[in-house]
């Protein structure tokens, strides 16, 4: 019974009364029990991932002194469970933007956590919204930058089709923010050293010493002939970089899914591309004419 | 008024002067006269000026020109100016002088004439109204009175027909059987006439009475023609079953009728055909090609007030659920419309099937005239309509039950173009029972090719939205029903129908197309199915390859890039992989594959007899001697890796691609207790190494496009109107319009006031010409009447002296 009113108490489900306005006592009162009670061994997976989840939104701001989180969020980011580091980056996100948390090899963390399995991962898009956020600054270096691009594309020629989307234009907008990073788009073969290789390499752990910036992204170019017409548009649309400097919007892109792309393959209504009249859509389809070929052979 | 007052005493000279005078009159006209000529004299001599005063002025010919002119105008004004009126003869032709008295008399006649008759049917009669008399007796008359009355039916068949007896002329010849006795002159000739008279009057009884009956008749048969009519269609119904023979009969009537068209022959046909293959070939390499950077361009450019889920089609409208297509709609309405239809049909045509055949030859017969009325009908009337078509699979089922063949017998039905031709709505609604049967059978190789290829034409006969809306519900109801399995658990092992109608797809549908209205959702579909394939058993494994292989065959033609079926393969490649020898590239969940060495190989297993992999097979693999399927299915995984990576050879990542493959069938090949395996293994490896090597010695880089030309701006020199060598060319346009009108307003104002000092001149002149003329009269009466006068006083004197 305690307990329980301890977690609520710690880990309030409900909606918060906002006229509640506590005191600098309170705070520190309510510091020295949370972290009293994450370092028990009381805390079991489901709480574990609750308190993850609210820590940006609701734990942070009742604390007096929320960098006091740091140990407990950098131990589990440092797991195996992807979720778990996605909800503490987001955690260590709100410290390193406004409690100023000094981070070490952040970035390298961050590269290490791209990989295949993120893309299963439950909280997908709150990575990718995070890292859209941390690729945003202007002062990362180029090597950096390109390391990140080059990953993505990697990691693109083995995801389901509803994150190429995402992941192409992810790419695209690093490419508008970076324009350092453009040379790995249109590489001409004499200026690198050695145009044979491919002169990334995908080990490394650290993102400033990859070689990115010496590779091409040939997996967009791959893309580009990508099986679904709306993936295969959006890697088309790196061929318009020099035209257009704006970046696309990807909030609308991190949560898709097959059900979602099928109804949209469904309901979209064709544009022949003959007559070029955009009101008129057409309904007729096309179909196969050569009739000397067997169904089954 | 001078030059006048010249001419005059010319005339009166001599002729000699006056053949003189005409001579030098020519001369003037001829040539200009030396003394009337005005020169002006040239001051400065300029280079390419127009001179148009070079040829002088001649003052003496213009003046008089002038005064001739006023002579004609002014002069006549003057001479009436101050009068009230005038006389105006319209008498006519005495205004023309060129008329002889004849010829004006001649008009006034004709004036007089016109004048009496009035009315336009008048104009051409030549003498209608003038009645001609005779002794005071018009004659039109006295021709009326002669006229006699006329003979009207006398017709000249009398002769022929001899009823006037030859012994009525010249007397006759004597008949010898005759023995008449003896008559009078006067006496015969009245018997005769009398005899004439009565033929006459009968005839024209007779006459009477076959106009009579004819009419008679013909009423009689309006009034029966309606019923005569209706008799006739009954008994055409009542007809019996026609024979073969007559059928063909009709149906050659039939076919009479339709082909009008001239007959072509093989040859153009076959043209024909070839051609329009081509074009078809054309159309579906151009819907085959990407969208042009221009298209993407014109796509993603901002536009003011839009939205950012405008902005690109790319872009996933996460409201998409809310816009639907129209015909979606319209479908469900047709089908609730059309269902409770369906079920009377039902009904009927589980009784009648036995008599079906019978009636078949009657409603061959009066298809033609239900066909005008079919327009009419409601859809679902018309399903019911075509019985001979199957509204449902219960029928088509149960006929198929019958007689095997029922399917062939159908489609030659509808191909026959003896017959008449069927509705589309029937032909859709067969089209989507036969898409249920296609579905319901049992895997069946023979069956599957021949309804397939009925499909195939039957959706090129009838390529409708209602057709395309069938089969994108079943896409639908398929997505459904993959979904929920989904969402239970995680991974779902599709079943066969599935895989077989999405074959069907491929096989009525054009893959190669950049985006279809079919084909594109219906290829998310399957790589739904590949991406959360289950391998959990041999069975769900031989099914995931199937996927595969139907997805080779959708993207083969136009080598599409497909990750899942990439993933797949290499979570198949995993999972023949003996733990511990490789390091795993992707992590298989739990509950995709609860065994992580499912298809390791133990034994050595003779490969050179396992069939392909097919739909066909139904044998359960699942059961304990499962090597050989085992291997078969890795074999299968092989070859179709071997298949991918040539259809993926040009891309520009296969390096990339390919790399994670090596180490896993590196491993098998090393591992693989089977040798055809580990062969099969070494020539992939052997394949991935040359793909790589040639991918790489000329890699295609991804463009950024051409940096869009900006155009330098130039200075272009500006063009004025051309110097015309007036000082104020640069004056604004109002400015010399203004200047050019004061320039007329002076050049016509001296015109005009010359014009009026030269009209002064003469009108001052005439009018002293006319006082002179008055005043000479007068002085010449006063003289004459002074004379008289004198001579009266000299006649008086004289009187006097004698006195």
């Amino acid at each position: 019974m305690k307990e329980e009113k301890l977690i609520q108490y710690l880990f309030s489900s409900k909606k918060k009364r906002k006229s509640i306005i506590e005191t600098l006592d309170d705070k520190q009162k309510y510091d020295t029990r949370l972290l009293a009670f994450l370092s028990s061994d009381k805390v079991d997976a489901a709480l574990y991932r609750r308190i993850l989840l609210q820590i940006p939104t609701k734990i942070i701001p009742r604390m007096a002194n929320p960098l006091l989180l740091a140990d407990f969020l950098t131990s589990s980011y440092e797991t195996q469970s992807n979720a778990s580091k996605i909800l503490a980056l987001h955690g260590l996100y709100v410290l390193l933007t406004q409690y100023n948390l000094e981070y070490p090899f952040f970035f390298g963390k961050l590269y290490s956590l791209l990989t295949i399995d993120l893309f299963n991962a439950k909280y997908k898009a709150r990575f990718f919204y995070l890292l859209d956020i941390f690729l945003q600054s202007s002062h990362l270096p180029v090597n950096l930058v390109a390391s990140f691009a080059k990953r993505l594309a990697r990691l693109a020629l083995l995801i389901p089709q509803y994150d190429q989307c995402l992941i192409i234009t992810f790419i695209y907008n690093l490419c508008i923010r970076h324009p350092q990073i453009r040379i790995m788009i249109d590489r001409q073969p004499s200026q690198s050293t050695d145009p044979i290789k491919d002169n990334y390499l995908s080990e490394e752990i650290d993102p400033n010493k990859t070689n990115a910036i010496d590779s091409s992204l040939w997996e967009i170019e791959t893309l580009t002939h990508h099986h679904h017409p709306d993936v295969a548009t959006c890697a088309l649309a790196f061929t318009s970089l020099r035209k257009i400097n704006s970046e696309r919007d990807i909030h609308d892109l991190l949560e898709i899914d097959y059900d979602e792309m099928f109804e949209h393959d469904i309901n979209r209504r064709i544009r022949s591309r003959k007559t070029k009249d955009k009101t008129k859509t057409t309904t007729e389809c096309p179909i196969n004419y050569n009739v000397t070929v067997n169904l089954f052979d | 008024m001078v030059k006048k007052t010249s001419s005059k005493p010319k005339k009166r000279r001599t002729f000699a002067a006056d053949k003189h005078n005409t001579k030098t009159r020519t001369d003037v006209v001829n040539k200009s006269n030396p003394f009337d000529l005005h020169v002006n004299r040239l001051k400065h001599d300029v280079l390419g000026k127009r001179r148009n005063y070079e040829k002088g002025g001649q003052p003496l010919k213009s003046r008089s020109r002038g005064i001739e002119k006023r002579k004609r105008t002014l002069l006549k004004e003057l001479n009436s100016v101050f009068k009230k009126n005038t006389f105006i003869d319209y008498r006519l032709g005495e205004n023309d002088p060129t008329l002889t008295n004849d010829e004006k008399l001649m008009q006034r006649l004709i004036a007089e004439r016109s004048k009496t008759r009035l009315g336009k049917e008048s104009r051409y009669n030549l003498n209608d109204e003038e009645d001609l008399t005779h002794y005071g007796q018009s004659l039109s008359k006295s021709d009326e009175l002669n006229q006699k009355p006329v003979v009207d039916d006398y017709d000249d068949d009398d002769l022929n027909k001899g009823r006037l007896k030859s012994d009525s002329f010249f007397g006759g010849f004597q008949n010898p059987n005759d023995q008449r006795k003896p008559q009078s002159k006067k006496e015969w000739i009245e018997d005769m006439i009398k005899s004439t008279k009565l033929d006459k009057y009968e005839r024209q009884r007779e006459n009477e009475k076959v106009f009579d009956l004819t009419s008679n008749l013909d009423e009689q048969w309006k009034a029966l023609s309606k019923l005569i009519n209706v008799k006739e269609r009954q008994s055409k119904d009542i007809k019996e079953t026609a024979d073969d023979f007559d059928k063909l009969v009709s149906s050659l009537k039939f076919e009479a009728k339709t082909t009008g068209v001239p007959v072509k022959t093989i040859a153009e046909r076959e043209k024909e055909a070839a051609e329009r293959l081509k074009t078809l070939q054309i159309a579906e390499s151009e819907r085959m090609e990407r969208p042009t950077l221009k298209s993407i361009l014109a796509k993603n450019r901002p536009q003011t007030h839009l939205s950012v889920e405008e902005l690109d089609e790319s872009y996933y409208i996460l409201d998409g659920t809310k816009r639907r297509v129209t015909f979606d709609d319209e479908n469900e309405a047709d089908k609730n419309g059309t269902l409770p239809t369906e079920e009377t049909t039902t009904d009927n045509g589980d009784d009648s099937t036995p008599v079906d055949n019978e009636e078949q030859g009657d409603n061959d017969d009066d298809e033609e005239e239900e066909e005008e009325e079919a327009e009419e009908k409601t859809n679902g009337d018309l399903v019911a309509e075509f019985e001979e078509i199957p509204s449902s699979l219960d029928i088509l089922q149960n006929r198929i039950r019958e007689d095997k063949n029922t399917i062939n017998i159908i489609w030659k039905r509808i191909r026959d173009k003896r017959l008449p031709p069927i509705p589309k709505v029937v032909l859709s609604n067969y089209f989507d029972v036969l898409l249920d049967y296609y579905v319901s059978i049992k895997p069946n190789q023979v069956i599957y090719n021949k309804v397939s290829k009925i499909l195939l034409d039957l959706l090129q006969s009838i390529n409708n939205d209602q057709t395309k809306a069938n089969i994108l519900n079943r896409l639908k109801q398929y997505h459904v029903t993959l979904s929920e399995q989904i969402e239970e658990e995680k991974f779902c092992q599709v079943d066969l129908s599935f895989v077989v109608f999405l074959k069907l797809i491929t096989y009525l549908y054009p893959t190669s197309d950049f985006r279809h209205p079919i084909t594109t959702p219906a290829l998310t579909l399957l790589i739904q199915a590949v991406h959360h394939a289950s391998l959990n058993s041999l069975s769900s494994c031989r099914q995931a390859l199937l996927l595969i292989e139907l997805t080779k065959q959708w993207i083969s033609k136009t080598t599409r890039y497909v990750p899942e079926v990439i993933v797949l393969l290499m979570k198949l490649l995993q999972l023949a992989c003996p733990t511990g020898k490789s390091k795993h590239v992707l992590s298989c969940s739990s509950k995709q594959s609860g065994n992580n060495q499912l298809i390791v190989i133990n034994k050595n297993i003779d490969l050179s007899k396992s069939t392909k992999l097919t739909v066909f097979s139904d044998n359960d693999l699942d059961d304990d001697d499962n090597d050989e399927h085992l291997a078969m299915i890795l074999q299968t995984c092989l070859n179709s890796l071997i298949d991918f990576l040539n259809i993926y050879q040009s891309l520009s990542a296969i390096v990339e691609i390919a790399q994670p493959f090596k180490s896993l069938v590196q491993t098998i090949a090393e591992t693989s207790k089977c040798n055809q395996i580990s062969l099969k293994s070494r020539e992939v490896l052997t394949l991935i190494d040359t793909i790589q090597t040639t991918c790489l010695t000329n890699r295609k880089h991804l463009e950024q496009g051409k940096e869009q030309t900006k155009i330098l701006r130039l200075y272009e020199p500006r063009f004025g109107p051309v110097y015309e060598g007036k000082k104020n060319t640069r004056l604004p346009k109002e400015h010399a319009e203004r200047m050019g009108l004061r320039r007329k307003y002076k050049r016509e104002l001296k015109s005009t006031t010359r014009a009026l000092i030269l009209d002064n001149q003469f009108i001052a002149r005439e009018e002293l010409r006319q006082q002179m003329e008055k005043d000479t009269q007068r002085k010449r009466k006063v003289k004459d009447i002074l004379s008289e006068l004198s001579m009266q006083e000299g006649e008086y004197r004289k009187l006097q002296k004698t006195k």
